[in-house]
């Protein structure tokens, strides 16, 4: 269990730092960044219990928030997704899903249709924006602006987190 | 009670999520409302601290670019001088109004509704809030905090943000706001139908607020959508309909005013060196103003 939660440190400190200090600056168009930040919290161990999960997505979000400039914002987005999570697992995979974290992360990916795998990253990714971007608008009146940005968020960080779990999963192997 | 409390334990997930989305919501709305948290100031200064170091290793990348925008606004300011000189009978020491400090950009991101810029001088360095900051170009925000060695700026790309402008030909006042997408382009709102205004007027800042100087050039206008035009079809019969109702003549007179969309000098992307501007007579005017 302690070597799992040195994974989980090593992680932590690896992706703030990335999305804090370059995928922040990456400005695609100007204004869309990519939120690699999310791998974090979408190949975190199943082991680890929902509550601890939760606290530790929320100080992710906060460190985030640091670097962003912003307070709460990605706090509240990575601890939504949290707590939402377990659903969607097993959402997604049905039966395949246990909450008791026998299996991976790995096996879930490796051992699951095409279908499923862009489901679950997908949706997470959507969940997420969806709640920073109407958080830091926090109105009706840019409800277009927030689904148009969403969308567009959405295509970048999808072909950033896919590609950095694929090389995560290569690099177990 | 022990149904409460098996209820609770039974869905200790839900409580534990629902206390820290408050708490996160708390932070959220509190940063906006109060300037000064103290939150804010705690995280703001680590963050900051590592930023400004990894910033060192961009910089010699950019170096060659930032020299020769120093030296274009060199030959700028020189030629000005040069203007001024000729007719120097004010004595400058008395009617001084505004001071400038300059500062580094450390961190600029453009990808939030609500941007910010964080600037490497502070408090020690006797900056405040609400001081105005500009760049070579044009202008760039206004301090909305300030820690003890950085500050952090409101950009004019936010969509909190509402500037007083005026068009430098004919003189006409509106407000400066940002779409939330277009980095390149503000809107200028409340402008009348009547001004005669065309595409390639120069817009500059007000003077209405003491946070900028006056004639500090912004952008120029580079399209105009009369919002009237849209309704043209519906005036007629709305028209008609004006003589019983009083709430439409209201309407109609509200939809007299131009949106002009305004193409910003400097690119807000690409900031390295700005200056902030210090007003001597602020507290003077706010006085009278109250």
């Amino acid at each position: 269990m302690a070597s799992v939660y040195l994974l989980i440190l090593k992680r932590f400190i690896f992706f703030a730092l990335l999305q804090g200090l370059i995928f922040n600056n990456f400005d695609f168009y100007d204004i869309y960044d990519p939120y690699i930040c999310l791998v974090f919290i979408i190949t975190f161990p199943i082991k680890v219990d929902k509550i601890t999960f939760m606290i530790i997505s929320f100080v992710f979000g906060f460190v985030l928030d640091m670097y962003s400039n912003s307070l709460g914002i990605n706090a509240a987005a990575c601890l939504s997704i949290a707590f939402l999570r377990s659903y969607i697992l097993s959402f997604v995979f049905g039966s395949f899903y246990d909450p008791h974290g026998i299996k991976l992360i790995k096996n879930y990916v490796l051992e699951s249709t095409f279908s499923q795998k862009f489901l679950y990253i997908s949706s997470i990714i959507i969940i997420h924006h969806l709640f920073i971007f109407s958080l830091e608008t926090f109105s009706f009146k840019f409800i277009s602006l927030i689904v148009y940005k969403t969308l567009i968020t959405y295509l970048i960080s999808l072909i950033f987190c896919a590609t950095f779990i694929y090389i995560m999963i290569e690099n177990e192997k | 009670m022990q149904q409460i409390i098996d209820f609770i334990i039974r869905k200790k997930d839900v409580v534990v999520y629902l206390i820290l989305l408050i708490f996160s919501l708390t932070l959220v709305f509190n940063s906006n409302y109060f300037h000064k948290s103290k939150v804010l100031i705690f995280s703001n200064s680590i963050a900051n601290y590592s930023t400004e170091n990894f910033n060192y290793l961009n910089e010699y990348f950019e170096l060659k670019k930032i020299n020769s925008s120093l030296l274009e606004e060199n030959l700028v300011l020189k030629n000005q001088l040069e203007k001024i000189n000729k007719n120097i009978s004010l004595d400058s020491l008395t009617n001084i109004n505004f001071s400038y400090k300059n500062a580094k950009v450390i961190s600029n991101n453009l990808s939030s509704f609500k941007n910010r810029l964080v600037i490497n001088k502070g408090i020690k360095d006797g900056l405040k809030t609400e001081m105005g900051v500009i760049s070579s170009d044009g202008i760039v925000g206004i301090i909305d905090n300030t820690t003890k060695r950085y500050s952090s700026i409101m950009s004019i790309l936010n969509i909190e943000m509402k500037i007083n402008a005026k068009v430098k030909r004919t003189e006409h006042f509106g407000t400066l706001e940002w779409n939330g997408f277009d980095t390149r382009h503000l809107t200028l709102n409340d402008i009348s139908e009547t001004a005669k205004i065309k595409v390639g007027d120069s817009i500059i800042t007000g003077g209405m607020s003491l946070i900028f100087p006056e004639g500090i050039n912004i952008g120029i206008v580079s399209k105009i959508i009369n919002q009237n035009e849209t309704h043209s079809n519906t005036k007629g019969s709305a028209f008609t309909v004006n003589i019983r109702d009083d709430s439409i003549i209201d309407l109609d007179i509200r939809e007299n005013y131009l949106n002009i969309e305004v193409k910003l000098h400097n690119d807000m992307s690409n900031l390295n060196n700005v200056y902030i501007i210090e007003s001597f007579n602020k507290k003077e005017f706010q006085k009278l103003k109250k």
